[in-house]
């Protein structure tokens, strides 16, 4: 029962993080229609300017902080401008297209600024377990729950709570009927990129903490993260969440139980199973587009 | 019948090229073996590096081909060709192991085990939507790269494995002499693709990417159409596979990862989805030019990213889309003066007067044609379609006899084209029968309306963007072209047979139809009068036994759309077809129809000949508020 449980608890904290990059997945989704395949170099890219600037420079951790913020605006920013708004609408598969050479262009950038190294973090987390009726509690994903939390919790807070968010959920519902009513469509489409950048760098910044930070170390997440939106229907944030610690949990209880070929096969599975017999997800609606 | 476009030339082949090379049928066939002669005869002076890379490039454009069709043509984006790669090559690997066959062997296995995982990753289709389809062939490519490192009896798991030294019918070959044989695959993969995308296949394919739902009116399955290009495109890859696996000697599962999935993809894009040589224009940019060069070092990633997105903002075309298009302007068969509309045919009034007296006809006897060649009768009986709570259509039943032409009209709103689209098949019935003849129509399989002899046109227009006039009227034919797939690739005398047959329908309905100077024309580039004609064109050119017609004088001048009315009906009594004409022209419909059946609140509220409808109360007050 205990390794039952333990195995649940690691998974909650593993899919946290799903969770989070998954919010950065279906975000985008959402009010696109498109899935970003640039999610985990974005965000890997803006990781290593948080540890860079953080470790290597040795200025400190709120300067790491600052420099990776501002780095995931900027990219979020451009992204949009260089790529998404030239675009424009139309063709669903050229956004898709376009950011898988986004993907490409990012990974190796990152590979020629950073180097090509494996490089182990010490990241200014608590390290150390504590013991909770049986159930080893390891500190570091334990903060990194917290954090993967509060990130969806601020997220909900200022889709609901502040103008601009209430524009960007007006706006994935229906477009044209929210640019009638006065939603401005480029303010929405920048903020959805910058805050989906900045999602995918707290994810990226909490997986190298217990990683490594490499080119492409969240590439696997990525695809983790992608399984979690699927489930959860890609276009619902509450899915994604949900998604995200599903995973999570099935993924330790795999670990735990089931040979390693399920565990490895286990997103795909997913996948397979939720595009068969459920396409829209556990939350979310087939649009007339996409079926 | 005169139209004004007869006694002209009728095709743009008049206006294409002087020269004897453009009048010459397959001269692209003859172009690409004079390319690939070129690179056979070049192939002397390469060192052994060289005759490497360009294998590769060999091998990349026969996988980007392998997009051009299920992309370029069917529209449906794979990030899973890795997978069908590494099927290819370990194919190629388990051949040489268990059988005493070489690369004829080889090539069989890598075709086969590529179609069939390709038709396997393609049912799918079937259910789900082409972006959630895309999403599959990722799963796909990741759950097979694990296959291949689990699989280590087959594929040496992550140290990877050697490739046996490639021979063919006993005799083993050099890295030229491989060269020569990927050269020989990759002409006849592309000859196989090029018939493929050549005739009725090809134009199912973009028919059902450009207009899914006109693409299902015509007789076309989508699920089905792109499980077949999932099959082609899936036997090209398992091919280059096996060429893949002698040149590069050594394979590793790594190598068959979701980057080089994209890569090939890129390849695609970049070189033009849409045509098969623009595949190696970007196999020789992405795979070819770097190698040769060797100056790029590391950038050479961030330079074919950047030009990949940069072609994907400005240039969608790609290359081939871009040299195509510059050859249409300024190339020897470009066009001199374009011509904007057509012209209203002077035979308005003659169509009318010949309608008139045929209406007349049909009056006095209302049932006369019902025993005759007329067309096929439509019953609906006792209809429902709800959306959610509304119900749109409540009740409706109707008796339409073959041969004559029925008006349905009402005020926004009344369920006409919602009747329309559940004959169709685009919605299902909550309640009741539709019959067209003898045969209750199943819900939900628009395509099996065609086989019945039921065209339609659209109100919203659901033309195929990006293909020519004529293009639409051989894609009306599709389900009468009388040739098979293996008529088609193979050239059989079916496949010359129909073609001759179709095209000459086509030039007839464009001439019936007054399009016959714009066969050649984009639809996109025509107005929207002329549009509208060449979706009702497309509609009748394969002779439905039964038309339904939604609006098509909608958003036309009253002239244009008595002409273009005028014109079918005169057409449908010519080849014997029932029409069902939804219109908000009352005029219009009281002039051409022999019977008005009127919709309110998805209800009948009158159903008679014109004169007695005109006069009915409940439809005056329905129609004017009374």
């Amino acid at each position: 029962m205990s390794a039952f449980l333990q195995a649940v608890v690691n998974g909650l904290m593993t899919g946290g993080v799903y969770a989070l990059l998954a919010l950065s997945i279906a975000l985008i989704f959402k009010t696109m229609d498109a899935v970003n395949f640039a999610t985990a170099s974005m965000g890997a890219f803006c990781a290593f300017l948080f540890f860079q600037v953080g470790t290597i420079l040795n200025l400190g951790w709120a300067a790491g902080l600052a420099v990776a913020v501002v780095g995931a605006v900027l990219l979020g920013w451009a992204v949009e401008r260089g790529i998404v708004r030239p675009l424009g609408s139309g063709d669903l598969f050229r956004l898709v297209l376009a950011t898988m050479g986004l993907d490409i262009v990012l990974n190796n950038a990152t590979q020629i600024f950073f180097g090509s190294g494996v490089q182990n973090i010490n990241a200014p987390l608590p390290s150390g377990g504590v013991g909770v009726a049986g159930i080893n509690i390891d500190l570091t994903r334990l903060v990194i729950l917290a954090v993967a939390v509060a990130g969806a919790i601020v997220l909900g807070v200022v889709l609901r709570c502040t103008n601009l968010g209430v524009g960007m959920r007006a706006y994935a519902q229906d477009p044209q009927a929210a640019t009638l009513m006065g939603v401005p469509a480029r303010t929405v489409s920048r903020w959805t990129w910058i805050i989906s950048s900045l999602l995918g760098l707290v994810a990226a910044v909490m997986v190298a903490s217990v990683s490594v930070l490499s080119v492409g170390f969240l590439q696997g997440t990525f695809i983790s993260a992608f399984t979690a939106a699927v489930l959860g229907g890609l276009s619902s944030l509450p899915g994604a969440v949900a998604g995200g610690f599903i995973l999570g949990v099935l993924e330790a209880l795999s670990i735990a139980y089931a040979p390693r070929a399920v565990t490895i096969a286990l997103p795909v599975l997913i996948i397979l199973v939720v595009l068969l017999i459920r396409p829209a997800g556990l939350f979310g609606r087939l649009s007339a587009s996409r079926a | 019948m005169t139209a004004p476009g007869a006694g002209k030339p009728v095709t743009g082949k008049a206006v294409a090229g002087s020269g004897v090379l453009a009048r010459l049928p397959g001269r692209d066939v003859l172009l690409a073996l004079v390319a690939i002669l070129v690179v056979f005869a070049a192939s002397g002076v390469l060192t052994g590096y060289q005759a490497y890379v360009v294998t590769v490039v060999v091998i990349f454009t026969i996988i980007g081909a392998s997009h051009t069709v299920l992309f370029g043509a069917a529209g449906q984006p794979s990030v899973g060709h890795a997978a069908l790669l590494g099927a290819g090559v370990y194919a190629t690997i388990a051949v040489s192991r268990i059988s005493p066959f070489g690369m004829e062997g080889e090539l069989v296995a890598g075709i086969v085990v590529g179609a069939l995982i390709g038709v396997v990753i393609g049912l799918p289709s079937l259910r789900i939507g082409s972006l959630y389809l895309a999403i599959a062939t990722l799963a796909l490519c990741i759950v097979a790269q694990q296959i291949f490192f689990e699989w280590s009896s087959l594929t040496g798991g992550g140290a990877g494995i050697q490739v046996p030294p490639p021979t063919l019918f006993g005799t083993t070959y050099t890295p030229l002499g491989l060269l020569y044989i990927a050269l020989a695959v990759m002409g006849i993969a592309m000859l196989f693709a090029r018939n493929l995308l050549r005739g009725k296949q090809g134009r199912a394919w973009n028919a059902v990417r450009t207009s899914p739902l006109a693409a299902s009116s015509l007789g076309m399955s989508l699920g089905w159409q792109k499980v077949g290009a999932f099959g082609v495109s899936g036997a090209m890859v398992g091919c280059a596979g096996v060429l893949y696996a002698h040149t590069v000697n050594y394979v590793s599962p790594q190598d068959f990862s979701l980057e080089l999935s994209i890569v090939t993809l890129v390849i695609a894009i970049i070189g033009g989805q849409r045509y098969l040589w623009g595949a190696a224009l970007g196999a020789i940019f992405v795979e070819g030019l770097p190698e040769m060069l060797r100056t790029t070092g590391e950038f050479r990633y961030v330079i074919y990213g950047v030009v990949f997105v940069v072609i994907m903002i400005f240039f969608p075309g790609g290359f081939a889309g871009g040299i195509a298009a510059l050859w249409r302007r300024f190339g020897p068969g470009r066009r001199r003066t374009a011509p904007a509309e057509i012209q209203l045919a002077p035979t308005a009034t003659i169509v009318e007067a010949e309608l008139a007296q045929n209406t007349a006809r049909v009056t006095e006897t209302p049932r006369a044609a019902a025993s005759g060649d007329g067309g096929t009768g439509l019953s609906i009986r006792d209809v429902r379609v709800a959306f959610g709570g509304v119900t749109a259509v409540d009740g409706v039943s109707a008796e339409i006899v073959p041969g004559s032409v029925v008006g349905l009209v009402g005020p926004n709103g009344a369920g006409k084209t919602t009747l329309l689209n559940a004959v169709s098949g685009f919605v299902g019935l909550a309640g009741g029968e539709i019959a067209v003849g003898d045969t209750v129509l199943r819900a939900r399989r628009a395509a099996q309306r065609r086989a019945l002899g039921v065209g339609r046109t659209f109100q919203n227009l659901s033309l195929h963007e990006g293909l020519t006039v004529l293009d639409h009227l051989m894609i009306g034919q599709h389900a009468v072209a009388g040739y098979g797939p293996l008529s088609q690739v193979l050239r059989l005398p079916p496949f010359v047979r129909g073609e001759r047959r179709m095209h000459a329908d086509a030039i007839e309905t464009a001439e019936m139809l007054g399009l016959a100077d714009l066969l050649d024309e984009r639809v996109e580039n025509l107005a929207y009068g002329v549009q509208k004609r060449v979706d009702v064109a497309r509609a009748v050119v394969a002779r439905p036994r039964l038309l339904l017609l939604d609006e098509p004088a909608a958003g036309l001048t009253p002239d244009e759309g008595d002409d273009l009315v005028g014109r079918v009906l005169v057409h449908s009594r010519h080849v014997g077809a029932t029409v069902v004409l939804v219109e908000h022209n009352i005029e219009l419909v009281m002039r051409v129809t022999d019977r008005v059946v009127a919709l309110n609140f998805g209800r009948v509220i009158a159903d008679d000949v014109p004169d007695v409808v005109r006069r009915q109360d409940d439809f005056v007050e329905a129609y004017l508020g009374g």
